[in-house]
């Protein structure tokens, strides 16, 4: 039976999508018989008894199986081993919770409070904790994973770290321009809480919403992982990727600052883009985030826009400052090492750090790290002393951190000891109870150091 | 003749005070110092030790210093002239200490939230009446019998010794305490393990839900509890057959076996995870009574219950159990 469709299809016009390519449909084919497949040909006879000579060929071939070759699935997908050694738990619900005060942003320089552990603020609505590990303020080896909630040790330190911050609330010691910039670099032995000290500085001016930017591991910049480019104007290397990864980790912590910050002018952003005066700095960060070719543009205009008066007030932080101390990975065209002070992010720190360059209200930190190869330059430069003119230093590492005060991170003092040691064993996770006697082995045989009186209260054998 | 030594020194105080370090009795006298005889025998003290001898005739106190306060209050020049420590503070003390070792600064004001992190005073010595009966003696003797940590080649856990000898390779030590000590980590942070029934965990075992916050525990109630009982042993039996015979371990021997069908279960895992988790995990398994572990030790159980006749009766024998031709219960 024909359907009544063709009918319909010889009378309507055929409607042809502009896109898409039209169907050929043939109701004959062109193809020759012969190029298809020949048969197969008729198989041995099925007894094979008669055949001797085969039964010989038989025999004496060695059969050897051929093991299927199988893609092996690899172990890991792309990305997943960074992620699994990245990973920051902050939360153990087998230890006890502890309560203690939140570490609230009034305690900024209180004297009393050294020596006392404070939680970080993580109520109900509250994110800081969140904006923190957007920075990437927290650290894998630091133990948080053994606690109930993220607290931390208030020590003389702090209180030092937050005349800092203090300084530049108050409008104290201002320049001739009206700006007021604290630079500082914490630096001490290995495991004394630089980091901590950085964590504890990004807390309290998150909370007061100051704009954070973070560079939590300046190796990353220097290892040659990342693409880079010279750019002519300025004699700079510029690595665009690390800079959008940067920006994106600004931009989600401080969402909320940014929102309320103006452009003062218009701002040209790569060849075509362009930012108007009034438009939010959050809607500049949105864009560069997007495309890396905008990222150094917009990072320069956020910095550009945090000098001018009536900006926020602003902290620029930079831990393991050593990395950046020796020379790159990168290569320039002559294939000769490029000094990580023409790299451009390290240098623009730098630059803030060395006060040629200046917020209208900040804080510039920087913390050492002891897991560094020998940086003999920036050692020299920290302890103050004169430089024997026979010593082959880097010149360029001393004025790098001219003028920026250094705080020595120190040993616990007993107070504070006996206050971590307090909070190990409300925790449930140190069983000792916490006697003179225990305290005073435990303190002697960790000599102070944070990361040994974890280690000796914690661990089952030293 | 080492067995007739005693094995252990008695440690009780020794009653013969001239036996101990400065101290001198007071019933036996210092012998009388001995005069040098020689050249030197008889010659005129120095210079200094004459003054001072002058001294004492002229006037019988020594002349004392002029404090240096009331110096510098009076007299302008010496202020001007003095050394910058003084000038800095002009009263007689210096706020600051000079001194070589640090002390500590006293804090005042301690907030009453603080209560818990008062600074600990230093070790008062107990006036422990057993102590003073030793002259000269600054601490009391140590109390006895001594822990069994106190020993410094077993001060350690013997379970967590024999774990990191299971786990060492090729005599890397520090490499083995240091994947103990993740296992332990690994311990402490995963969720509490989940009670399931029929699982034959060691009696006395605490409630579960507090083994991660003592992994050491956690440890060995995994260890001990799929330990087996005894191991099979195949002895020549009559007629060229072989007879299992069940034969009864130590505790050491018992731990091991149950380390190796843990560590050969969590080998067997598919996910590629680094030994310590993999490790932690199947000890989870083991206490979640979910590992093959369990199925190895039943079957080595059943086993000996089933040639519980083949049981040597006579432990008493000291022939090797690899010597015995036969059973001595078929007998």
């Amino acid at each position: 039976m024909v359907p009544p469709i063709l009918w319909r299809c010889l009378r309507m016009p055929h409607i042809i999508h502009p896109l898409k390519p039209r169907l050929c449909l043939h109701n004959f084919t062109t193809t020759p018989p012969f190029s298809a497949k020949p048969l197969k040909p008729k198989g041995p006879p099925t007894s094979s008894k008669m055949n001797p000579g085969k039964q010989r060929m038989q025999s004496n071939k060695v059969h050897v199986k051929k093991k299927p070759i199988l893609v092996q699935k690899p172990a890991y997908e792309v990305g997943q081993r960074k992620e699994l050694r990245k990973r920051i738990v902050l939360s153990n619900t087998n230890a006890i919770p502890v309560v203690l005060p939140t570490m609230t942003a009034d305690l900024i320089g209180n004297e009393d409070a050294a020596g006392a552990m404070f939680a970080l603020p993580s109520g109900e609505g509250d994110t800081i904790v969140d904006r923190l590990r957007a920075l990437e303020a927290f650290q894998t080896k630091q133990h948080w994973p053994f606690f109930y909630r993220p607290c931390t040790l208030f020590r003389r330190e702090t209180v030092e770290v937050g005349r800092l911050l203090e300084r530049v609330v108050k409008w104290e010691a201002a320049g001739e321009d009206g700006r007021v910039n604290e630079r500082a670099i914490l630096h001490g032995y290995y495991g004394c809480g630089r980091s901590i000290l950085l964590l504890q500085a990004m807390t309290w001016a998150l909370q007061k919403e100051w704009i954070v930017i973070a560079i939590p591991n300046a190796q990353d910049l220097v290892i040659g992982h990342t693409e880079y480019e010279f750019e002519g104007s300025s004699h700079l290397w510029l690595q665009k990727a690390s800079t959008t990864d940067l920006l994106n980790r600004v931009l989600k912590a401080n969402r909320k600052a940014l929102k309320g910050m103006k452009l003062s002018q218009s701002y040209r952003l790569g060849r075509i883009d362009e930012v108007r005066k009034g438009d939010s700095m959050e809607r500049v960060l949105e864009t560069a985030v997007l495309d890396p070719l905008l990222a150094w543009d917009a990072f320069n205009v956020l910095l550009g826009e945090l000098g001018l008066p009536g900006s926020p007030p602003a902290l620029f932080t930079l831990d393991n400052l050593n990395q950046i101390s020796i020379p790159s990975k990168y290569r320039d065209q002559a294939f000769n090492a490029i000094h990580s002070h023409d790299l451009a992010l390290p240098n623009a720190f730098l630059a803030y750090l060395s006060g040629k360059r200046g917020f209208h209200k900040g804080v510039i930190l920087a913390a050492t790290s002891s897991k560094c190869s020998r940086t003999l330059a920036l050692d020299a430069a920290l302890e103050c002393r004169e430089v024997d003119p026979y010593e082959r230093l880097d010149p360029r590492i001393g004025p790098s951190i001219e003028g920026a005060q250094i705080i020595r991170v120190d040993s616990l003092s007993k107070e504070e000891a006996k206050g971590l040691m307090d909070y190990y064993n409300q925790s449930g996770i140190m069983k000792d109870p916490v006697d003179i006697a225990t305290f005073n082995e435990k303190y002697a045989v960790s000599a102070g150091n944070p990361r040994d009186l974890f280690g000796t209260c914690l661990r089952m054998r030293q | 003749m080492l067995r007739a030594l005693p094995r252990c020194t008695s440690l009780s105080p020794r009653s013969d005070p001239a036996l101990l370090r400065n101290f001198t009795s007071k019933d036996t006298p210092p012998p009388p110092p001995s005069k040098p005889i020689g050249l030197n025998q008889d010659v005129l003290p120095r210079v200094s030790e004459e003054a001072a001898i002058t001294v004492n005739i002229v006037s019988p106190y020594p002349v004392q210093g002029i404090p240096i306060g009331g110096v510098l209050r009076t007299d302008p020049a010496v202020l001007q002239n003095a050394p910058k420590v003084l000038k800095a503070i002009p009263g007689t003390r210096r706020k600051y200490s000079t001194a070589a070792t640090p002390t500590e600064p006293p804090t005042a004001g301690t907030p009453a939230d603080m209560a818990s992190s008062t600074a600990p005073a230093s070790p008062p010595v107990s006036p422990d009446a057993f102590a003073l009966t030793i002259p000269g003696a600054k601490y009391p003797l140590p109390r006895l019998p001594l822990p069994s940590c106190s020993h410094l080649k077993h001060r350690y856990s013997t379970l967590l010794e024999q774990v990191i000898n299971f786990i060492m390779i090729g005599g890397r030590k520090a490499k083995a305490e240091s994947l103990v000590d993740q296992i332990l980590a690994n311990l402490r942070t995963r969720p509490a393990p989940k009670p399931r029934e029929g699982t034959p965990l060691l009696p006395g075992t605490p409630a579960l839900s507090t083994l991660p916050l003592d992994p050491v525990q956690y440890l060995q109630t995994a260890i001990d509890s799929v330990s087996p009982l005894v191991k099979i042993l195949m002895l020549k039996g009559g007629g060229g057959t072989k007879q299992p015979v069940p034969y009864p371990l130590r505790l050491r021997q018992r731990r091991r076996f149950a380390l190796t069908w843990i560590s050969a279960a969590a080998d067997k895992k598919k996910a590629r995870l680094g030994f310590a988790e993999r490790f932690a995990d199947e000890v989870v398994a083991v206490v979640e009574g979910k590992s093959s572990a369990w199925e190895k030790r039943s079957q080595v159980h059943k086993l000996a219950v089933a040639s519980r006749a083949n049981v040597i009766i006579n432990p008493g024998r000291t022939v090797a159990p690899s010597k015995i031709k036969f059973p001595i219960a078929v007998l």
